[in-house]
């Protein structure tokens, strides 16, 4: 068992972090985007943080998107990609924290085969983000008649992806 | 049948942020938030298809159901395992009287593929009575918290906890023994142990009784005489009515309810030790609690049992019918009545004095906690007694309150019902020997 406090703050500081994440995203598109991103993230977290299953945590995502995607353009390059990658996970991440801080009693402990369950969870998310960045990353640097083969090695991942979520996991 | 599962409000975020960013990704050409939306589409696709249909059946129980005070139970909870039931989340908590562990009574569990999910917490039974555990509530979720479930129960479970009697002896024997074997000496000569006497020998006596030698100082054959040993019955009845007072284990206060029921579990285990036969009648708010009289070993476990059940009344109609009902039952004759009693309640005092006009002996035991008698009484307790929410007030309407619960127990005096403070060991000792001599003493009958 993770003692309450130990997770809800690991839960909060997941929340922070992809904060700053958003933020680096949104900095390295427009600096002078950085003020208005971050008074209203930090309003937006603050809301969500203290009703995490309310609309505060809708608010917040929204907002996270709104900041990564606002002040930057169409990725083209490799770091750009990176950067979607990096605001992809941010937002997933942040969805998971609020919905594990929102959905579980506040003083109870989280049994450790949860966690492990939901970090692995978390990472096959984050995993996916990536995955799209590098089809993204690939779908620019190829010439366009290959779009319609990457599109379709994209669904072909997102379905074989689907199958084996549903094999895995209804023997349980 | 409807599926008992629900999407949560995560689930609905996630599909309102993930559609709405891929369409935008595909409508405006902006791979970037289709970055940032497919991973939120992903995990929708996934919550749905692993979504629980089934709902999980839930069995609770306690590890037992009787126990004493100070004794600790596990209380469990089995959830069944259905697919896609990932995590089991339950509140299990204790009352006033019980501390669980953990203290706030939050229980979860991962569901880890074994047929059940169970979830525990201890707790300790702080006091005697029937203790309510709950009432309890469990849930469940699915993969990211998408679907969630509740038992749509909300189970409450009891604890019988007896209380641990108190120390008492007495020296002073019943007055009016009516049984067949016992301890108490009998008024009538009979086979006993007690000499009563040495007489002449007469037809139809034993042999063995023939007493040498004031026979041969005599010159006439002189046989010894015993009294009966009898036993008695004892009927204990307990005033729950009202509880005064509050029990605080840190202070070692007790309520007026407390001293009551250690006092009966004192003086049942002190007379059923001698032989006697015990029962009980409690008056309150838990329904009619009637153990009868009988003697015996397991019959302290029964009467401990009995007590256990009492309850102060809430003043229901149901409650004063039944009140009503058990003041009306006979008692035998000759039985000894103990009422213990706060001595704020009319109707068990008049029941006290109409059993002494009938032939009974009866005793009241005033069972109001010294603390509550003086000036020491907090004010706190005396608003909380009282009602009122001045506490100058409600020292003044306590008072009053006793000066007229003093004039009603000199009534009771005054009436043949010897009204005494719980002290312990040897607290009948005084009016059982003053009852003796009544039964003793010439009465001027008329004719």
């Amino acid at each position: 068992m993770i003692r309450n406090r130990t997770w809800r703050r690991a839960m909060v500081a997941t929340v922070v972090v992809a904060d700053v994440v958003i933020l680096l995203v949104a900095g390295a598109a427009l600096t002078g985007f950085l003020p208005f991103a971050l008074g209203a993230l930090v309003a937006a977290t603050w809301w969500a943080l203290a009703r995490p299953a309310g609309w505060g945590a809708f608010t917040l995502l929204v907002l996270q998107v709104l900041c990564a995607t606002v002040p930057a353009g169409t990725p083209e390059t490799l770091v750009q990609w990176a950067l979607a990658a990096a605001a992809g996970s941010a937002v997933v991440l942040t969805h998971l924290a609020l919905t594990l801080l929102g959905s579980w009693p506040v003083r109870a402990d989280l049994p450790r085969a949860t966690a492990l369950r939901w970090g692995g969870q978390a990472a096959a998310l984050v995993w996916t983000a990536i995955g799209a960045a590098l089809l993204g990353a690939l779908a620019t640097t190829t010439p366009l008649g290959w779009a319609p083969w990457i599109g379709a090695i994209g669904l072909g991942l997102v379905a074989g992806t689907v199958w084996q979520v549903r094999v895995n996991t209804r023997k349980a | 049948m409807r599926n008992p599962w629900r999407p949560t409000r995560a689930l609905g975020r996630a599909t309102a942020i993930g559609v709405v960013l891929v369409a935008a990704a595909a409508v405006g050409g902006r791979a970037d938030l289709a970055v940032i939306g497919v991973p939120l589409v992903a995990l929708v696709v996934w919550a749905a298809a692993t979504r629980p249909t089934a709902g999980p059946a839930v069995r609770s129980r306690l590890s037992a159901e009787v126990g004493e005070e100070g004794d600790s139970f596990t209380w469990r909870v089995d959830v069944t395992t259905v697919p896609g039931l990932r995590d089991v989340v339950g509140h299990l908590p204790g009352d006033r009287w019980t501390t669980t562990t953990p203290e706030h009574g939050h229980v979860a569990a991962a569901s880890t593929g074994a047929a059940t999910v169970p979830m525990a917490v201890q707790a300790r039974i702080d006091r005697w009575g029937v203790r309510r555990l709950g009432p309890g509530q469990v849930g469940g979720f699915g993969d990211f918290a998408a679907f969630t479930w509740t038992w749509p129960e909300q189970r409450v479970e009891t604890i019988a906890t007896v209380p641990t009697p108190g120390v008492f002896t007495s020296r002073a024997a019943l007055p009016h023994p009516v049984g067949l074997v016992g301890q108490h000496r009998s008024a009538r000569a009979g086979g006993g142990t007690e000499l009563a006497e040495i007489r002449p020998f007469r037809t139809g006596d034993r042999l063995r009784r023939i007493h040498w030698p004031v026979s041969l100082r005599t010159g006439a054959l002189h046989v010894t005489t015993t009294y009966a040993d009898q036993d008695a019955e004892v009927r204990l009845v307990l005033d729950a009515i009202r509880d005064l007072g509050e029990r605080d284990p840190a202070t070692g206060r007790r309520s007026s309810l407390d001293v009551a029921v250690e006092a009966a579990g004192a003086v049942a285990a002190h007379y059923l030790t001698t032989g006697d036969r015990v029962g009980l009648s409690v008056l309150g708010g838990a329904g009619i609690v009637e153990v009868p009289a009988v003697g015996g070993h397991h019959q302290l476990a029964r009467v401990l049992l009995g007590l256990g059940r009492a309850e102060p009344s809430r003043g229901t109609i149901g409650e004063e019918r039944a009140l009503r009902a058990q003041l009306r039952r006979s008692i035998p004759p000759g039985a000894f009545v103990v009422l213990l009693s706060a001595l704020v309640s009319a109707e068990p005092l008049a029941h006290a004095v109409r059993l002494a006009r009938s032939g009974h002996a009866v005793v009241v035991i005033d069972t109001l906690p010294p603390e509550l008698l003086g000036e020491q009484a907090s004010d706190d307790a005396l608003c909380s007694l009282t009602g009122v929410d001045d506490a100058r007030l409600a020292r003044l309407v306590w008072r009053l309150r006793l000066l007229d619960r003093e004039r009603e127990a000199h009534q009771c005096a005054m009436a043949g019902v010897p009204v005494i403070a719980w002290r312990g060991p040897g607290s009948l000792d005084t009016v059982l020997r003053q009852a003796a001599r009544r039964s003793r003493a010439p009465r001027v009958a008329s004719r």
